[in-house]
């Protein structure tokens, strides 16, 4: 089939795990999930990273042992039909993805950077930018995000590190922050977050082994999560529990109060140029996996054809939620519904692998 | 092939047309706005005073020259808010107004004993300001300190405001503040908010400072009462401090200096104390913390128990006495001197803070790793128990340094 990608390496698989994973800190999440943790937040990406790699070495042992993608070793585990309905969810999934990266980058776009801009306008070009990426295929996003990399975490390192004279290190404590009975729920709802990690399991068939994709998983999903964690010591650093919890841009508001010397402040302009690059590319990202698996499902030729109708579906819905307050609600909800796509479904996956597995080596015994 | 000449168009529109210059202004359509002025106005209104820069005059001026008479013009406005005040601002400029190059609110006391919690609000949310505009407390009409403020050394006011606060703490006289250490303050579990003291100096050279505690010679003083006959008649000095988002007191210069001892800011500071072996007479020195003050502060009984170590080094500047503090015998004599001065300084200072219940150093913020939760700190209800609080502060000093001369030799008597 003419949309199945060509040989992807370690570096085009970092790539695709970054971009799933980092969008987790532009947005508004991190204030959401001080409101729940506290100073404890910090501890939060660490074990959602866990859960969700972990989650991906279960698939890549599967992997190992049925070649093929997530839908194909579905197929062969649990039958066709349940490879259908796998896929279906996952078409949810990573739609769900994209309209609400596209809305939330949108809004916060006109919020931020150009707020003469009219929101139709903003959401159309996003929309727009995503679907003249997917065209390039999902080889090149992974790739251009390996390239983009230094610079995205640099820029992100440089505005944390700028910061400094503000850090104030008693505000990690009480160190349990509001309970750690608080860990387990909001653990579910990043791990959820972060489901478009799948995206390597989608696209397995791709990679050039099961290693390929648990090394993608460990420096890509590991990396942004040790990212996310420091992110959130200086967030919870600069800014205490209660203001930070008030903040609805995090990482935009530490770039604002960057204040070396007379020189060097206003340095949010960087920020701007990261925010356009990463939520078009994740937005595209997301809206690949889905036509992907469109196509496998309706057994289409090529993707191609999809790609504006689709697009223009994706920006129409990302238009319904009647404001902003209404979509991080829906986020909110759908990110812990993922928990499902992240997590249980991968180890059921394995399950079945494990008793096939059993079943293979029983019959060749009795042979 | 059709389709990649299609590619190549929509990736050259794309370049073309997302350049980020949708929305983008001219200076020349931009009135930049400086600093903001509240005074409370009758009727629940506010007085807002906007000094606005005017960017061509800025051309060819050269800085040590002085000011240019023309290089920002004030604009006055009575609204009950912020954002009706820009919009009644809008009515009286032709430019568009831009909020987010603001340098300084300044803000009255009559306004600030009411509480800025209202004022605030707006700053933190709109995408404009930031939380590094600075905040001023002026003691009578900010209007009128906007008016008289006539930077001898900077071309725009607004350049002035930024080396003064930039370059605090060459004195610590007054200390940095902000919107968002005001703000932190203001909402995280403890801490009092604090901002500087503008005052204008009726330049008569009258003096009406108070003698400073214990052994220092300098007098203490707050904003506009620095005996002087010329220059800029502003004067930026002491401190503003609140209680929740009203401001209840005044910290003047020294006790100001104190604060930042123990906030860990005083990266120099010159003191004239008087000489213990002839009390007519002063030392100069130039002091600077060692290390950052050690704070404990023990919450296991019922009143709580704050224990400082404060640490200074410094270096002589003159001794006029002519006697030979640099030997070792009168070197200990001499720093326990600097010691005192200093212990009574801060002593003096936590007296009027804990007279007022507030918090101006945080000790609140050293009794967090205590708790498991924040639940339980906040059950603690640290700013109900630091009036309370029982103090202990140590103050030691070493001169590690003589300047340029090894000893000193009397002066030579006929």
């Amino acid at each position: 089939m003419k949309y199945e990608p060509g040989r992807m390496g370690t570096s085009e698989g970092i790539g695709l795990a970054v971009i799933m994973t980092i969008t987790s800190i532009f947005v508004s999440s991190p204030a959401f999930i001080l409101e729940k943790m506290g100073p404890l937040a910090w501890v939060l990406p660490l074990i959602a990273g866990t859960i969700i790699i972990s989650s991906i070495f279960l698939l890549a042992h599967i992997f190992s042992r049925f070649p093929g993608n997530l839908i194909s070793i579905t197929e062969q585990l649990l039958g066709k039909a349940a490879a259908n309905v796998i896929c279906l969810y996952y078409i949810f999934v990573f739609f769900s993805l994209a309209f609400m990266g596209l809305r939330e980058f949108s809004e916060n776009t006109l919020l931020i950077a150009l707020p003469l801009v009219d929101f139709n306008t903003a959401i159309l070009w996003y929309g727009l930018g995503a679907a003249v990426i997917v065209y390039a295929g999902i080889e090149t996003i992974g790739r251009v995000i390996y390239l983009a990399l230094p610079f995205i975490i640099g820029l992100i390192l440089i505005s944390l590190i700028a910061t400094y004279p503000l850090w104030e290190v008693n505000y990690l404590f009480p160190w349990q922050g509001y309970g750690i009975n608080q860990i387990a729920e909001n653990s579910v709802g990043l791990v959820g977050m972060q489901v478009g990690v799948i995206i390597l399991a989608i696209f397995a068939s791709s990679f050039q082994t099961a290693r390929t994709i648990k090394t993608a998983a460990i420096f890509g999903v590991g990396g942004i999560c040790i990212l996310h964690s420091v992110f959130f010591i200086v967030f919870i650093m600069v800014f205490g529990t209660k203001v930070g919890m008030e903040r609805f841009l995090p990482l935009f508001e530490l770039a604002r109060l960057v204040y070396l010397n007379h020189y060097i402040q206003h340095i949010e302009a960087i920020f701007i140029f990261l925010w356009v690059i990463v939520g078009i590319v994740s937005i595209a990202a997301s809206l690949f996996a889905s036509l992907f698996l469109i196509s496998r499902l309706a057994n289409l030729a090529t993707i191609r054809p999809l790609i504006p109708a689709i697009t223009f579906i994706i920006v129409e819905l990302s238009c319904l939620p009647p404001d902003v307050t209404t979509i991080i609600k829906l986020a909110a909800k759908i990110y812990l519904s993922n928990f499902f796509g992240a997590f249980i479904l991968p180890i059921l996956l394995f399950i079945a692998a494990i008793i096939k597995d059993r079943r293979k080596k029983s019959c060749t015994c009795e042979q | 092939m059709y389709l990649r000449a299609i590619t190549l168009l929509i990736f050259t529109v794309f370049a073309l047309i997302t350049t980020g210059c949708n929305g983008a202004k001219e200076t020349d359509e931009v009135a930049y706005i400086l600093s903001v002025g509240l005074d409370a106005a009758p009727n629940n209104q506010f007085s807002i005073t906007y000094r606005i820069a005017v960017p061509r005059t800025l051309a060819g001026i050269d800085p040590s020259q002085g000011q240019n008479k023309n290089s920002s013009i004030l604009v006055n406005v009575t609204a009950p808010s912020l954002t009706e005040g820009r919009n009644l601002l809008k009515s009286i400029i032709s430019r568009e107004p831009m909020i987010s190059h603001i340098r300084i609110f300044v803000i009255s006391e009559e306004l600030a004993r009411k509480g800025l919690g209202d004022i605030l609000g707006s700053l933190m949310r709109y995408r404009e300001y930031r939380g590094t505009i600075f905040l001023a407390i002026v003691r009578g009409s900010v209007r009128e300190v906007l008016e008289k403020n006539r930077p001898d050394l900077e071309v725009l006011p607004s350049r002035w405001i930024e080396s003064m606060f930039q370059l605090h703490s060459e004195s610590s006289y007054y200390l940095r503040a902000d919107v968002h250490q005001f703000y932190k303050r203001l909402k995280n579990e403890s801490g009092a908010p604090y901002a500087v003291v503008i005052g204008i100096n009726p330049l008569t050279g009258e003096d009406q400072g108070r003698q400073a505690v214990d052994k220092d010679k300098g007098k203490e003083y707050l904003a506009s009462q620095i005996p002087r006959q010329s220059a800029n008649p502003l004067d930026m000095c002491g401190t503003a401090v609140f209680k929740g988002d009203k401001l209840v007191g005044f910290l003047n210069n020294k006790e100001t200096r104190a604060v930042s001892i123990l906030l860990g800011d005083l990266t120099r500071g010159f003191m004239s104390i008087e000489d213990p072996l002839v009390p007519n007479k002063s030392v100069h020195i130039n002091v600077h913390l060692a290390r950052k003050p050690n704070i404990i502060v023990d919450i296991s009984s019922a009143i709580p128990v704050i224990t400082i170590s404060v640490f200074l080094e410094g270096e002589f500047i003159g001794i006029p006495s002519g006697t030979n503090y640099e030997s070792d015998e009168y070197m200990v004599l001499f720093e326990n001197q600097i010691s005192n001065t200093i212990f009574d300084q801060i002593t003096s200072m936590l007296k009027v803070t804990q007279d007022l219940g507030t918090d101006v150093i945080n000790f609140g913020y050293f009794i967090r790793p205590q708790f498991n939760t924040v639940q339980e700190l906040e059950d603690y209800h640290w700013d109900s128990k630091y009036s309370e609080a029982v103090i202990k502060v140590n103050v030691q000093t070493k001169l590690r340094r003589n300047g340029l001369m090894r000893k000193t030799t009397p002066i030579r008597k006929d």
